[in-house]
């Protein structure tokens, strides 16, 4: 994963265990991270108890491809004194695509990848983790959210039938 | 594997839910409390709220379903209130919601008349004030203490007292305002230690009106149209400046021993237009004036150096007859690295006398230049006279 070999490797540990090797700057993406690395700088073995090994992979991969995305267009700049419209444009659409397509993940996946995100508090995937669920439950009634997100009702018939008589005003219809 | 197992999305902290459900529209997200127990009450601690009259059937059960709303959220703090609805008059109903939001010291989103008791709040952070072209009116100073704001957008908002003056005064923590299409019949002074980004779009103003900018923390200035006779106060913290001249009040830069290129010098990034934003007419033909030219002819007589600056865009500047006032401006600027010149930004504005296009992209040292890029279609002798400005020896020339 190392681009150079001056660039400063971190070693992130999964809570089953399993070792992740990579570029600080990559680690740097995650906030609590970043905070960890700013009060102690020696720092190079992190261990991350509340994220599972497929999990981490996922931020990391997500947090490379963006840093990479960076890298290149800043690199793009450099060259060629300013970078061009256009080509900012389409290198954003890119990188839009790319996210789409790493959010094509089934509801549980994305629901560990939202407290992962939280956690290790990377905004731009939570921004993104968080859309992707709310277009999930966007438009749908409540038995189809119960459906989708596989929620148990524990409620009884005739609790739910207060609750509803308590909120007459939500459940009137609208069309 | 059990259902309590799969099901992530409960799991999730509340913070994050209300994030997630607040996409839905409002009356969907009452209905979450039916899902579970874990759902039964989480819409009441909900604090982002928006009211949309499209999403009911008529405005009387919009009503009734804002007021319930209110009636049986719970007693958290709100981080947004936006309220959007059908009819001009602001009925008492509405009124009570506002009331509602500001005197429980939530959040609010409000054009038109606000009473005095609206605005003390210890916790909203932003505002979204979009009006009708309404005149704000009546309210006191006092009654403005809203110590957490940080963002401040105005918009066709019209203000014919002190009001704004009032509002400015009284968030002593504002970091980011934005003007848009308002109209201002009293002076103010935006006098700022912590303001850090000021936009001003499109506004207006009577003839005998002043504004004066004192904000030495402001990092971000753009301005388009300027509206009025402005004082502008030397701005050491600014990073980027774009300022549209498209519009703008005649001599409206020039004003009282404040020079607003001067105030601008220590820059970064600087861009100069003349343009309307949006030409959503797109058959229209605008004729654009010499107006970068006579504003940087004015301005850059006696102008303190630029020695920041390390990015300038210019857009419709004449390369044929203008370009003179450029090789100034170089001048004074010892560490500038990429200089644009941009011609048809807009393509649909013609040239009073020329119609072809040009542009004119090239990093510069001016102290040692090295290295020139041009990209560009420009007739030869001008480029000749590019180099010889600049007393380059070019080592690397393209032309694309």
């Amino acid at each position: 994963m190392a681009r150079s070999s001056t660039e400063n490797m971190i070693t992130l540990m999964s809570s089953d265990g399993e070792e992740f090797m990579v570029t600080e700057k990559v680690a740097r993406e995650c906030t609590t991270i970043r905070n960890m690395l700013e009060d102690d700088c020696v720092i190079t073995n992190i261990p991350l108890p509340n994220v599972t090994s497929d999990i981490l992979s996922m931020v990391i991969e997500y947090c490379m491809e963006h840093v990479a995305a960076a890298e290149k267009a800043a690199a793009e700049t450099a060259e060629k004194g300013s970078s061009s419209a256009p080509a900012a444009a389409k290198a954003n659409k890119d990188l839009e695509e790319w996210d789409k397509a790493f959010m094509n993940v089934d509801v549980y996946t994305l629901c560990d990848l939202i407290l992962a995100a939280n956690y290790l508090n990377v905004s731009g995937l939570l921004d993104l983790t968080i859309q992707t669920a709310a277009n999930l439950i966007k438009g749908k009634s409540p038995e189809q959210i119960r459906k989708t997100f596989h929620i148990q009702n524990d409620l009884s018939l005739e609790e739910e039938e207060k609750i509803r008589s308590q909120t007459p005003w939500a459940f009137e219809k609208s069309e | 594997m059990e259902l309590g197992n799969l099901d992530r999305l409960s799991n999730l902290p509340d913070e994050i839910l209300h994030r997630i459900i607040s996409f839905m529209k409002v009356r969907h997200t009452v209905q979450t409390c039916i899902l579970s127990k874990r759902w039964k009450n989480l819409w009441r601690q909900l604090p982002y709220l928006n009211f949309n009259h499209v999403d009911f059937r008529n405005s009387c059960q919009f009503d009734r379903f804002v007021d319930s709303f209110l009636k049986h959220r719970g007693t958290s703090g709100i981080k947004t209130f936006h309220l959007d609805w059908k009819s001009f008059n602001v009925g008492e109903t509405t009124k009570s919601w506002i009331n509602y939001v500001f005197t429980s010291e939530h959040l609010g989103y409000y054009p038109v008349e606000l009473p005095h008791s609206f605005f003390p709040s210890s916790s909203i952070e932003e505002i979204y004030l979009r009006g009708s072209y309404f005149p704000m009116k009546e309210i006191r100073h006092e009654s403005i203490d809203l110590v957490k704001l940080k963002c401040l957008h105005l918009s066709r908002v019209c203000w014919i007292d002190e009001f704004m003056q009032n509002l400015i005064t009284g968030c002593p923590r504002l970091e980011e305002m934005t003007m848009e299409d308002c109209t201002l019949e009293t002076s103010i002074i935006i006098a700022s230690r912590v303001l850090k980004k000021l936009d001003i779009e499109d506004c207006s103003c009577s003839t005998d009106v002043k504004i004066h900018l004192s904000i030495p923390s402001l990092c971000s200035l753009h301005v388009s149209a300027i509206p009025g006779k402005v004082l502008w106060e030397n701005m050491p913290s600014l990073v980027t400046a774009h300022l549209n001249l498209w519009y703008s009040v005649p001599d409206c830069y020039r004003n009282s021993g404040y020079k607003l290129l001067s105030s601008l010098s220590n820059a970064t990034n600087l861009k100069l237009t003349c343009g309307p934003l949006n030409c959503k007419q797109k058959n229209d033909v605008l004729i654009i004036q010499p107006i970068i030219k006579d504003f940087l002819e004015k301005e850059l007589l006696d102008c303190v150096a630029f020695n920041n600056l390390k990015t300038l865009y210019i857009g419709e500047l004449d390369v044929n007859t203008d370009f003179i006032v450029v090789p100034q401006f170089f001048h004074l600027s010892p560490n500038l690295e990429v200089f644009t010149l941009c011609h048809e930004e807009n393509p649909q504005l013609i040239r009073a006398e020329k119609k072809e296009s040009k542009e004119l992209c090239f990093p510069i040292r001016s102290s040692r230049p090295k290295m020139v890029r041009i990209k560009c279609h420009m007739p030869p002798d001008i480029i000749e006279e590019l180099s010889s400005t600049f007393k380059a020896k070019l080592d690397t020339l393209e032309i694309i």
